[in-house]
């Protein structure tokens, strides 16, 4: 779905760039040869505040545009240009300042200007507008790897996907007043915003029951039945974003005693209201079997259509969200600080409006017609989404830094937190109902839940919405309550030693405790993956995150540093829970533990003063191991075991070399090894250990030919080499891809406040995962004129 | 490891000429070049230093920093950085300009924004000592931190507190409340909750690069198995039969091998859901 469009044909803005740039480069090689009697400085030249850099390109790429855009933020236009970086600050009169900054490139909608306007000791006025792109390639990233597959499904399947743009903003306003002797008040005012369409890692089904039997029949085994009776997911979806954000925050801050004197504290008030509203939606695409068949009442089993047909999850949201924190310093001399701290937040949410119909196009509306038809109860469908969710929380924190004899920082902390959520939905499932009838369910729905030791009894009546659907929906909507009360406690202490010449030590330790009750409720109509009509649930869960660190800092020598830093973590989590649902076979943990042992090292050496090494190795290990019950009420309890041992190791260097005056060389190499590994592998051939693992690596240069002209390049490299085509049982593991980049800048001082520079970039990727499909060469010239005042 | 692709340099330069408008671009550029270098060959001394550097500056010390920015440098006692600060002359480069740069000539223009390191616009200074968070940005999923899009200080406190802007004991914002800031739709709240939130975003993202769309730590199914797998034996009401893979009593064999748990069409709703208590959508 490509977004941009270009009036001018490309060879034509081609050829206008490479004019523009060859005409820079005559430029730059004409000023050359006539200042070069002219007083010239290095570019940050002390006697300019003000900049403005500008620059004009054009960009050649080969291949998965898309998948280019999406690393290298670019509207992938031939041509670009603008601004790239301004500052300017003038004096206006007495201890009045203005400043603006920004950059605004053409071309790829990237845009950001912050003014400033001070009055010292009376206060400021603030504004600032912000837009750029992120780009998205809608292939899903995980096609099959077979390039021999059929070309003509749809959506983009085995082809380079389709391009999405996601545009980001905000424009904001800051009004603030900072006069003497009153307290500092800022106000302001934010909206932001995100719109457009981005990629889904999803995918929909190309069918998930019975034979295909199309005409353009998969080959084994992405669409047969010879393996596990399965047929591959294989179109990827895509999102489209429609959200906004207003932000109105009063932030004040007042002082109270002389800033030197014993006991002086800072207080800080911030309130804030928060308005926020989202409307987007998950669209995908089913390729169903060849000819219409009977509509089973089972959501489970899809059944095949004549034609493909789409998918449109709407997903509608209101938001309100008051928040007020209060927080002091109080600093008793530079040795003992005290700091606390208080936050209450209330949240309303709205999610009215969304739907997951299904029909012939995306955004299709709910029609009986083609529910009764073909499109009914396909991928548990529903439409009438109604309710929302109250969130109170209170959080409050202190904390003292006290330093109790000379080099020795102990700081004791704490916080708790309290939220109190309650969530409720409706909507009306479409199922293959024809010529329904009322069916009200009986009575009311009741939940009790256990907050503050207290035991208490919630009746909610059933809801009105009860009334006579047409064909193809479900008698009645299914309703479902949820509530989450949980509490939380932290304490922590951090332990900082200095006293040692050349040497930090330091410890922290952390401990949190977690208590949490929660409620699940439904009634009505099939709420269940497989029509059950009520479930209650409730669960008592207690959790206990432990974190030990400690860690040092040495200077030996003073052009020889290091730190090392190790850290275990354990996290225990046990539950208790009951449900009065003895159909489902649901999984419910009972008890899980996690232990993480993390450490590094780093090294910095200067062994001359002219080259510094940077050495660096990461390693981290967690174990999880689990207990968990399958319903009713823990009767069927799987033993406990290992779920899981993830590994991380890194190994980093960093190496920079100036030999000459004029010439430095830097050079960095990283490898990464990193596996998740499970006993599951040994239960399906479709499941393998997750690897991870990668190379990067960068050199670069810079020299100066003269006082006026200097040369930079840069090259990268990036390789994942554990891709494992697993297609014959499952998804393909794992990443596979190799790139290569390369950048080169000539830089020349024109004079002694302008430059004139010329870039270029080369950019290969290689993609083993998309089957090639996202493989890409891009090329970017540009020409840029620098210019301080 | 793929070492041998690296060193074919056929690969690279067959990409590099590749087509008409390639080469003229390469030939383009390769006449500038050397008619600079041509006109530009003197002999003159000039200094040019690796970044993160400011030229001609030298060291002056943190105490100079904070004549300006007092409040800034009595802060810094509480913050996870000030770790880095030794007694000793060894350590004394270690202060502000450990990571701002040598700042003589930003005192002495009188805090010209151009004369020292802002880690805002480069975070190439952060990258001196956390190499591996480098390696991460250069992955093909990122952040848009090399980009100029965020910078570290969206996520991390550099100069107060802890380094992490959520979380902790000393944060009044939760750990995930950074990632909301800009990822408001996953914050809810939902009807059910996917509990991994409560353990972090971090639990299945990395947020600062990964190998995998959308920063995730694996691309398969290990992402969800890590916490999900249970043991597959024999237990009162069931009966372990070899090939299945139970999750919870049912037996997802045949589901794991049409896609990933949540792509497959069976758990959509990674986040939480509105409507259904297996986050199905």
């Amino acid at each position: 779905m490509k977004t941009t469009f270009s009036p001018i044909p490309n060879s034509c803005l081609r050829f206008v760039t490479l004019a523009l740039c060859t005409g820079g480069l005559s430029a730059t090689a004409l000023f050359a040869g006539t200042t070069t009697n002219q007083p010239t400085t290095t570019p940050e030249d002390p006697a300019f505040n003000n900049w403005i850099n500008s620059s004009v390109g054009g960009l050649i790429i080969k291949g998965n545009q898309a998948q280019f855009q999406q690393a290298k933020p670019s509207a992938g236009l031939p041509m670009y240009g603008g601004i790239n970086d301004m500052h300017y600050e003038q004096a206006l009169g007495n201890k009045t300042s203005f400043k603006i900054d920004g950059h605004a490139i053409f071309g790829d909608n990237d845009y950001k200007v912050k003014l400033d306007l001070t009055k010292e000791d009376l206060g400021f006025i603030r504004a600032g507008f912000t837009q750029f792109n992120t780009y998205h390639n809608g292939n899903g990233g995980y096609l099959p790897p077979s390039l021999s597959m059929p070309n003509s499904w749809p959506n983009g399947m085995f082809t380079a996907g389709p391009e999405y743009t996601l545009t980001r903003g905000s424009l904001w306003a800051e009004l603030g007043l900072r006069a003497a002797k009153l307290p500092d008040l800022t106000l302001r005012y934010e909206h932001a915003w995100r719109k457009g369409q981005e990629d889904s890692t999803e995918w929909g089904g190309a069918m998930t029951g019975g034979t295909f039997t199309g005409k353009n029949p998969l080959p084994a085994p992405y669409g047969s039945t010879s393996n596990n009776n399965a047929n591959r997911k294989i179109l990827p979806s895509f999102r489209t974003i429609n959200e906004t954000r207003d932000i109105f925050t009063l932030t004040g801050k007042q002082t109270i005693g002389k800033p030197d004197a014993i006991g002086v504290t800072d207080v800080n008030l911030n309130l804030c209201y928060e308005l926020d509203r989202m409307n987007d939606s998950l669209n995908w695409q089913n390729t169903p079997g060849s000819a219409p068949t009977a509509i089973a009442n089972n959501s489970r089993n899809i059944p095949m259509t004549a034609t493909a047909y789409n998918m449109t999850q709407t997903d509608k949201q209101i938001l309100n969200n008051y928040n007020g924190n209060i927080s002091s310093v109080t600093r008793f001399g530079d040795k003992l600080w005290l700091t606390m701290g208080y936050a209450y937040s209330a949240l309303t949410s709205d999610i009215g409006g969304g739907t997951r119909v299904a029909g012939p196009i995306y955004g299709s509306g709910y029609a009986p017609y083609y529910n009764n038809l073909q499109y009914a109860n396909l991928s548990g469908s529903y439409i009438n989404l109604g309710g929302g969710s109250q969130v109170g929380n209170s959080v409050g924190s202190i904390n003292i830094m006290w330093m109790p004899i000379d080099g020795l920082t102990i700081t004791p902390s704490g916080r708790f937190s309290v939220s109190d959520t309650a969530n409720n939905s409706n909507y009306l499932p479409e199922v293959n109902q024809v010529n329904a009838t009322n069916n009200l369910p009986t009575g009311a729905l009741s939940y009790t839940r256990a907050k503050n030791g207290k035991v208490t009894t919630n009746v909610v009546t059933a809801p009105v919405a009860y009334v006579k659907t047409p064909a193809g929906t479900a008698v009645a909507p299914t309703s479902i309550l949820s509530t989450v009360y949980l509490n939380e406690f932290i304490e922590d202490i951090d332990v900082r030693y200095t006293k040692i010449k050349n040497w930090v030590f330091y410890a922290d330790a952390n401990w949190d405790q977690q208590y949490e009750s929660t409620m699940n409720s439904s009634a009505g109509g099939p709420g269940g993956r497989s029509g059950t009509p009520v479930l209650n649930f409730n669960a008592v869960n207690g959790t206990l995150i432990q974190k030990y660190a400690v860690g040092a800092n040495w200077y030996p020598l003073p052009n020889l540093n290091g730190s090392i830093q190790y850290y275990r973590q354990l996290q225990g989590i046990n539950q208790n829970i009951h449900t009065d649902d003895p159909t489902q076979g649901n999984q419910r943990l009972l008890q899980q533990n996690w232990c993480t042992d993390d450490g590094n090292v780093r090294l910095t050496w200067n062994p001359f003063s002219t080259v510094s090494l940077v050495s660096r190795y990461d390693v981290q290990r967690t174990i999880i191991d689990s207990s968990w019950a399958a319903d009713p009420n823990q009767n069927t309890v799987y033993p406990y075991g290992n779920s899981s041992v993830m590994k991380n190791q890194s190994i980093t260097e960093s190496l920079t070399w100036s030999p000459l005056d004029r010439l430095f060389l830097q050079g960095s190499l990283a490898y990464v090894l990193n596996q998740i590994d499970s006993p599951a592998v040994s239960q399906s051939a479709a499941l393998q250990s997750a690897n991870n693992n990668y190379w990067t690596a960068s050199a670069g240069m810079g020299y100066a030919f003269d006082k006026k002209t200097q040369v930079r390049a840069d090259v990268t490299y990036y390789t994942a080499n554990n891709y494992q085509n697993n297609s014959q049982y499952g998804v393909p593991y794992n990443s596979g891809g190799t790139q290569y980049t390369f950048s080169a800048s000539l830089v020349r001082q024109i004079t002694r406040n302008v430059s004139m520079n010329v870039k270029y970039y080369f950019d290969t990727y290689s993609d083993t995962l998309s089957g090639g499909n996202n493989n890409y060469t891009a090329q970017m010239i540009s020409t840029g004129l620098n210019m301080q005042f | 490891m793929n070492i041998r692709s690296f060193l074919k340099p056929s690969l690279f330069f067959r990409r590099c000429f590749d087509g008409r408008r390639a080469k003229l671009l390469w030939i383009t550029g390769a006449c500038g070049v050397l008619a600079v270098g041509l006109i530009s060959c003197e002999t003159l001394p000039q200094a040019i230093m690796a970044p993160p550097s400011v030229p001609g500056a030298t060291f002056v010390g943190s105490k100079a920093c904070a004549d300006c920015h007092d409040v800034i440098a009595r802060d810094f006692k509480t913050a996870d950085h000030a770790r880095l600060q030794a007694r000793g002359k060894n350590a004394e480069n270690a202060g502000c300009e450990g990571c701002h740069g040598p700042g003589s000539l930003h005192v002495s223009s009188g805090g010209n924004i151009r004369l020292i390191v802002n880690p805002r616009k480069d975070p190439e200074t952060c990258f001196q000592c956390h190499l591996e968070i480098r390696s991460k940005f250069s992955l093909p999923y990122r952040h848009g931190v090399m980009e100029g899009r965020m910078s570290c200080s969206d996520c991390h406190n550099p100069h107060k507190g802890s380094i992490m802007k959520g979380g902790g004991a000393t944060n009044l914002m939760g750990k995930n409340e950074v990632c909301f800031q800009c990822h408001s739709a996953q914050k809810g709240p939902f009807v059910f909750q996917h509990e991994a939130l409560r353990e972090g975003c971090t639990t299945c993202h990395d947020p600062h690069g990964s190998v995998n769309q959308k920063l995730l730590v694996a691309r398969n199914q290990m992402l969800c198995l890590k916490c999900h797998f249970q043991q597959q034996q024999n237990v009162p009401g069931q009966t372990y039969v070899p090939g299945q893979m139970r999750i919870g009593t049912d037996n997802h064999a045949g589901n794991v091998a049409q896609g990933t748990c949540w792509s497959g069409g069976c758990h959509e709703a990674v986040h939480g859901s509105q409507v259904n208590s297996h986050l199905r959508y």
